[in-house]
């Protein structure tokens, strides 16, 4: 009885779980439908590279049962989190400096300082421009 | 049964995610756009073997979604660069043109009163539409700017004898007027299509070496009528019309080069 019941705890946390990595997915993808500009959709973007993966890899750990796949599962969201960074850094970074955002649509600019003084400071670089 | 529902629910949901995110990769603006999409694409790819390994218990995928776990990020880097190093160039070189005809226009607009036979003509003031090509432009723009060579302005100094220089080139005599009078109804009429203009002005100066205005060599013609114009003082008046009409085109294109000008325009009134 006991482990039955237990069974049905894990399974109905799983299930939890799956569903909400899903929905991760499906906000990530309604704000890449819906946001105006890059970054907005790069808010949207990063939801399931972290928090879906983890769900899903944390409902197909608590599925299997078992230690060892639980490390595994945790190895792939860790390197997933080292990794997603990365790329949303340098796209943030080219969508800045090519001016594929909206600029009327932020409330602080916090980079446009820094920007106009290397620019002002040595000799301007194409891309900061 | 629970985990069952919710494997099915959950690739539904996947499901409609990745329909929204190929639509963004479909209408994305720019290729940044394109890039997260994939990329979240990608994460969805991982989710659903995630799901199908939950649904049958197995654990066949997990190195497939630690692969993109780790090579995930690559092609949104590789992009990325390519982006930063091309998108700027062509987007300054854009506003740089911009800005240029903006200048032009301003010049040709603000120069135009102090054009040489200002008073007795009305010159009109609306900017040229014609295309010009990139060879051409700098020679518009010396023309319009109002430069004078030192050695021309001695030329025109002594511009009273008619035999020594120009006209002899371009025209043996007799057709100077109806060169003209073609030549201004040419730049009136603005914007004539070149095959109309051209054949217009073979019909009227028939015989004459230039005849015939190709829309693009129109400043170098003109050029080359005002020099003819101003060498030879009896035709002065007749053709004050076209040296007035090329934005003080005429007197410049003779101070560049006389013979380049008048030859440039025989030249293309061949073509």
């Amino acid at each position: 009885m006991d482990a039955e019941l237990l069974d049905q705890i894990l399974d109905g946390i799983a299930a939890v779980f799956l569903v909400v990595g899903g929905l991760m997915s499906l906000a990530a993808g309604i704000g890449l439908l819906r946001f105006p500009d890059l970054h907005s959709r790069m808010h949207a973007a990063t939801k399931p590279q972290v928090l879906g993966l983890l769900m899903l890899v944390l409902a197909a750990a608590i599925t299997w049962r078992s230690w060892s796949w639980v490390a595994i599962a945790i190895l792939a969201w860790g390197l997933q989190i080292l990794t997603a960074p990365v790329s949303a850094h340098v796209v943030g970074r080219a969508g800045y400096r090519t001016k594929h955002m909206r600029a009327d649509r932020l409330t602080h600019d916090e980079l446009a300082r820094a920007v106009d003084r290397a620019s002002r400071e040595s000799e301007v670089r194409r891309e900061v421009r | 049964m629970m985990l069952d529902y919710a494997v099915w629910i959950t690739q539904g949901l996947l499901a409609i995610a990745a329909l929204c995110t190929v639509y963004r990769v479909f209408r994305g603006p720019s290729v940044l756009d394109r890039v997260i999409s994939v990329d979240v694409m990608l994460i969805i790819v991982a989710s659903m073997l995630l799901t199908d390994m939950v649904a049958n218990n197995h654990q066949d995928f997990i190195l497939f979604v630690l692969g993109t776990a780790v090579i995930g990020f690559l092609g949104a880097v590789a992009i990325a660069r390519y982006v930063v190093v091309r998108q700027p160039d062509a987007s300054s070189k854009g506003e740089e043109r911009e800005a240029q005809a903006a200048a032009l226009r301003a010049e040709a607009a603000a120069e135009e009163p102090e054009a040489p036979y200002n008073g007795e003509l009305k010159v009109s003031a609306e900017p040229r539409t014609d295309q010009e090509d990139e060879s051409t432009s700098w020679f518009t723009a010396l023309a319009r700017s109002g430069f004078v060579t030192r050695r021309s302005k001695q030329e025109q100094a002594q511009a009273s004898d008619p035999e020594m220089s120009g006209p002899g080139q371009g025209r043996p005599g007799g057709g100077p007027d109806q060169g003209g009078a073609a030549e201004g109804d040419d730049a009136d009429s603005g914007n004539v299509s070149s095959e109309d203009g051209a054949a217009e002005n073979e019909a009227a100066a028939a015989g004459n070496g230039a005849a015939g205005v190709a829309a693009r060599g129109e400043t170098e013609d003109e050029g080359s009528e005002g020099s003819a114009a101003e060498q030879s003082g009896a035709e002065k008046e007749a053709s004050k019309g076209d040296a007035g009409n090329g934005d003080g085109a005429g007197d410049d294109a003779n101070a560049g080069d006389r013979d380049g000008g008048s030859k440039d325009g025989s030249g293309k009134g061949g073509q």
